[in-house]
């Protein structure tokens, strides 16, 4: 370590103190936070470095969440920037879903001076550069990853997902479908990733718990084209739901697949079908719902206002969920900063982890004492159905699981 | 029962599919000794072309053949723009300037249409159906199933009996031979790729039909399949493709009807390594001619 | 110069060796001197990738048939030293259920190193039976099989990997130094394999299958020792990138890392100073063009990027090399070979030419046959 590192930890651990102070009456204000004077906040420019994916599978993800971020931070900036004097500034590069490259963007990132660090769209992908960006004392936030397990392997409490996460999203669809009389399950996941995999599992523990039965259980991988068989399969057994961790395209493939094999078994999605692109699945999806957030969808709501200022900024309405994600993680930082009233990461990480009821256009967003655990916001969860003449998703109850099962 | 008549069907279905993306490939293989990893991307070629001119309210009935021109015209193109650079270069050479273009293509349309997937709206006609027994049979099978049988045959006949068809066998046999008989090498490559070009845009249109959704990356599985499909039944002999496109869909099927609960994520590994294991005792494929360099001990 | 045309051919091979290792040599420690951390993590990522691209080449580059499969070998290899390093408390929380020779184990770089090597090797092995048997398309088919295996495999033995998702706790051991001795270690190997009667077999029959067949080379027995020993040297590389990366998961060993790897092998050539030039410029251009699409996107936000652009512009390179140098930038050469041919031509082109027509020969042992012999392929080479 250089004498110069040494000495900037000397500045560091005394912010630290200054925040703490700072952190803790911001606590008891909440939702007051912003109005908080943030006094020690020097002006200049708050630089997120985002090591993204411009290039390979996650890209249809990082790409509308570049597009939801663009719109959040045009707005703090239009308004002066976070307090009225940091400027956001957005340097996002490709790491092309490797995680040794992630690694290296990242740490290209932190020697460019970057205040946060947001990663790629799942958290174990992004893990090398998570574990770089909290040793070199930077917060770091998957851009929509939402393996529930991710922030607990990076050291020190830095670590932090933008979603609820897919333990408790498992929950939700359980205690929705056992709540609505069923008892027989068919669920398909995939082994590709954290979130098509877990998010199932978390699904088939709770429903079990609550004394619903998995009578089958298939795996596709992302990717696939052809759920024939699977659907086959699914439609002559004796449950009486399906439950499936897919997205689009696979969404889209095997929902046709059901419909070619005459299924009549009501369908229960995630939150990765909340896109324009899942209409095309065709009439399957008259007998599916879907858990996803932003349970007011009204004009004058957080998430219409959004849909107004995206559509204000880039001309279209927004082509995915992801969009007022990546809104939602700009209006994240921002409270936190303004929280932890410094630049210092470890004083942000913090904030973040005290973080309450910020308004996003999804939800009231809370990370701190989140009951699905540390790093991971509390947000309530939106059942839509779809209305496939208006491409619409219509609300049918928000709510949060009662509990969430204990997975490793 | 009707589980098991449904999964045949099933079988039918995919079979043909992959039998017409096989066909494709084997096809440009036996004139030109090229693996054409791009094939695949001819079919996303294909498919953008439909979502593309959809955009712009072009009747079905005239997306059917754009979307076939479309990916004859790029199976031309390639041709002359990447593979003719390099005629009569060695196999492995072919093969990695294939893996070339391929990847070349995919980031194209990366770039040309953005990552996120885009829906090809099929009109409702696509999925009529009708109904035996208990069992629901949908009419696009049976045209899959109909159209690529109907190919395979005019393509045996049309290789048997026509001059053309002459020439293109004799081309795949000897190809400088075939020249020094007076045969216009250009026109038998060229007309090699226009097609190979129908049969992928064919492909592409039961694909998507089933699939309805294109993306950069769209092209890569059924090329994969379609290259399985034509090791597996020997590399140059189009009805071994045909025939390896119907045991890899038979064996896809029945390994995942009969794996059970956690296995069935092995299905990939499983048909691969069955794959090997035919090569392991055919290292020319089940109807493929032994060559050279397939050594055995 | 003596040493790179002596009579010996190990002292050819380690001389070779040695002059290759100090090119990297130089440009590492001058990186590590005056390059910032993110040079420095560039050049550790730079040495990982040349571990693997030799230990490709071994089998590629001498056998003339290309593999998909090596990324396999380079999963077995991180998967097998993460594992028995990682600490057993990491090991209790992540993988509880694990065999306990794997959870309880934490073992030294060196012996976990050696356990992924011998994995790999193994497996090499097992299914080398068929694959070494293969050429062309059907090679190209099995080998990504085999990846496609090896993938699956791993992603869902969730007990011993925690299936798709990563794996990490891994203890910290590579930086640009561990990487340096590597690649010693992986170019003195390469190099005598390369030069030994094996390799020798095998090249022939690369550039004339009849040929060497007729003089009774077995060919079957030269495939399948190299291409053990190169799944061995590929699992080695994938040790050193566990180490680095620490968190490991089966998706990064796949078609994107397996893409970037064969483009090293094929721009190259078909030997180790083949696998460093090609390792090397892809490394350089890849970076180039990742700063330079950076550099677009600082500023404006609205400014349009190209994403993909490396990839077409890698691609692009891959078809220019084929149609400009099939057989590679160096192609066929090792850099001590060109600089002994050049020394020759100069000071003896008074002499005349060893006629060497016909004069192929196993023995290595004997300078001038050696010799002989790649002027029977140069002269064969060139229509």
């Amino acid at each position: 370590m250089t004498s110069m590192d040494a000495s900037r930890l000397g500045v560091k651990s005394e912010r630290l103190f200054r925040s703490t102070v700072g952190v803790s009456v911001v606590g008891v204000l909440g939702l007051l936070a912003s109005a908080v004077q943030a006094d020690s906040l020097p002006a200049g420019t708050f630089k997120i470095g985002w090591a993204t994916d411009k290039t390979e599978y996650l890209s249809f993800v990082d790409e509308p969440l570049a597009k939801g971020m663009a719109v959040a931070i045009d707005e703090i900036n239009q308004a002066g920037g976070i307090a009225g004097k940091l400027k956001i500034e957005l340097d996002a590069r490709d790491m092309k879903a490797d995680p040794m490259l992630g690694g290296t963007v990242v740490q290209e990132l932190v020697a460019e001076g970057a205040n946060f660090i947001v990663t790629t769209c799942d958290t174990d992908v992004s893990l090398p550069g998570a574990q770089i960006a909290a040793t070199n004392g930077l917060p770091v936030m998957s851009s929509c990853g939402a393996d529930a397990a991710g922030p607990s392997q990076v050291e020190g409490e830095m670590a932090f997902l933008n979603v609820p996460g897919t333990h408790s999203q498992g929950a939700a669809l359980a205690e929705y479908a056992y709540r609505n009389g069923h008892r027989k399950a068919y669920t398909l996941k995939s082994k590709d990733e954290g979130y098509t995999q877990t998010l199932a599992e978390a699904f088939e523990l709770r429903f079990a718990e609550l004394g619903g039965e998995i009578v089958g259980q298939s795996t596709y991988s992302i990717g696939d084209t052809n759920y024939r068989v699977t659907a086959t399969k699914m439609v002559n057994s004796d449950a009486d739901m399906i439950m499936s961790n897919t997205f689009p395209t696979d969404t889209n493939a095997f929902l046709k697949d059901l419909e070619r094999i005459g299924n009549d078994k009501p369908l229960y999605l995630v939150d990765g079908n909340d896109t324009p692109v899942v209409f095309e699945a065709g009439p399957q999806l008259d007998g599916a719902i879907m858990t996803t957030y932003g349970g007011d969808r009204s004009e004058g709501s957080p998430f219409g206002e959004f849909v107004e200022a995206y559509v204000a900024f880039h001309g279209n309405p927004p082509e995915s969920l992801q969009t007022a994600l990546g809104y939602d993680l700009i209006k994240v930082v921002e409270a936190a900063v303004i929280a932890a009233d410094s630049l210092d990461g470890k004083a942000i990480a913090e904030a973040l982890n005290n973080l309450e009821n910020v308004k996003g256009a999804t939800g009231i967003i809370s990370y701190k004492d989140s009951p699905v655990g540390r790093g991971l916001p509390k947000k309530d969860y939106a059942v839509t159905k779809f209305d496939r003449e208006n491409k619409a998703f219509i609300v049918l109850e928000t709510f949060f699981p009662e509990k969430i099962p204990n997975m490793n | 029962m009707n589980e098991v008549v449904q999964q045949i069907i099933n079988f039918l279905s995919i079979g043909s599919i992959y039998a017409l993306i096989a066909l494709g490939v084997a096809l440009i293989f036996s004139i030109l000794k090229l693996i054409n990893f791009a094939h695949g991307e001819l079919m996303t070629f294909a498919g953008y072309a439909m979502f593309f001119f959809h955009g712009f309210g072009v009747p079905w009935l005239l997306l059917v053949p754009i979307a076939i021109l479309s990916s004859v015209v790029a199976a031309v193109l390639l041709e002359r723009v990447a593979y003719r650079l390099l005629r009569g270069a060695q196999p492995l050479t072919l093969l990695l300037t294939s893996f070339a273009v391929s990847l070349i293509l995919q980031s194209g349309f990366l770039l040309a249409f953005g990552a996120r997937p885009k829906a090809i709206e099929f009109p409702i006609w696509v999925d009529a159906f009708f109904i035996v027994g208990d069992i629901r049979i949908q009419w696009l099978d049976i045209v899959t199933f109909c159209v690529t049988m109907l190919i395979v045959l005019t393509l045996t006949v049309f290789l048997r009996r026509s001059i053309t068809g002459l020439a293109l066998r004799s081309a795949a046999s000897d190809f400088n031979t075939t020249k020094l008989m007076g045969i216009h090498a250009n026109r038998v490559i060229v007309g090699t790729f226009v097609v190979a070009g129908v049969l992928a845009g064919l492909a592409a249109l039961f694909y998507f039909a089933s699939t309805p959704v294109v993306a950069p990356k769209s092209g890569f599985e059924p090329m994969l399949k379609g290259f399985i499909a034509t090791v597996i039944g020997g590399m140059g002999s189009l009805v071994g493709a045909v025939i390896g496109a119907f045991l890899l869909a038979a064996l896809e099927v029945f390994v995942e009807v009969t794996l059970v609960g956690s296995l069935d994520v092995y299905v990939d590994a499983i048909v691969f390594g069955i794959a090997v294991l035919i090569l392991r005792f055919r290292p020319a494929g089940l109807f493929g001619l032994r060559r050279i360099e397939d050594v055995r001990a | 110069m003596m040493l790179f045309a002596h009579d010996r051919w190990w002292v050819r091979a380690l001389s070779g060796a040695t002059l290759l290792f100090l090119l990297v040599a130089v440009v590492v420690v001058a990186v590590d001197l005056f390059g910032s951390a993110t040079d420095r993590r560039i050049a550790t990522t730079f040495l990982i990738s040349l571990v693997v691209v030799t230990g490709m080449q071994t089998y590629v580059g001498n056998s003339g048939i290309l593999s998909f499969g090596h990324t396999g070998f380079m999963a077995l290899g991180a998967y097998g030293s993460a594992l028995f390093t990682a600490s057993t408390t990491i090991k209790q929380r992540a993988i509880p259920d694990a065999p306990s020779f794997i959870v309880d184990a934490e073992l030294g770089l060196l012996p976990a190193t050696l356990i992924g090597i011998a994995v790999a090797m193994v497996v090499a092995y097992a299914i080398g039976i068929t694959i070494v048997r293969l050429a062309g398309a059907a090679a190209a088919v099995a080998t990504l099989g085999f990846l496609v295996v090896v993938f699956t495999v791993l992603s869902n033995t969730d007990q011993l990997t925690r299936g798709a998702k990563a794996f990490s706790g891994i203890p910290p051991y590579t930086n640009l130094y561990t990487g340096l001795i590597v690649v010693a270690i992986t170019f003195v190997c390469a190099r005598l394999l390369r030069d030994s009667n094996m390799g020798l077999c095998l090249r022939s029959s690369r550039d004339d299958e009849l040929a060497a067949q007729a003089s009774g080379v077995n060919i079957i027995r030269s495939r399948m020792v190299m291409w053990v020993a190169s799944a061995g040297l590929a699992a080695l590389g994938g040790a050193l990138y566990a180490h680095f990366v620490l968190a490991i998961l089966p998706k990064a060993f796949h078609f994107h890392m397996t893409f970037i790897l064969v483009t090293m092998v094929i721009v190259g050539g078909q030997s180790i100073s083949g696998a460093l030039v090609g390792t090397a410029s892809i490394t350089i251009i890849e970076e180039f063009l990742r700063r330079a699409e950076n550099g677009f996107s600082i500023g404006s936000f609205s400014l349009d990027e190209l994403p993909g652009l490396t990839t077409i512009i890698l691609g692009l390179l891959i078809i220019l090399t084929m149609i400009l140098r099939p057989k590679g930038v160096l192609g066929r050469w090792e850099i001590d070979e060109l600089l002994v041919r050049r020394f020759k031509k100069r000071t003896a082109s008074a002499l005349p030419r060893p006629s060497a027509k016909g004069a192929w020969t196993n023995s290595h042992t004997i300078g001038e046959g050696h010799y002989s012999a790649k002027s029977v392929v140069k002269e064969s080479n060139q229509p």
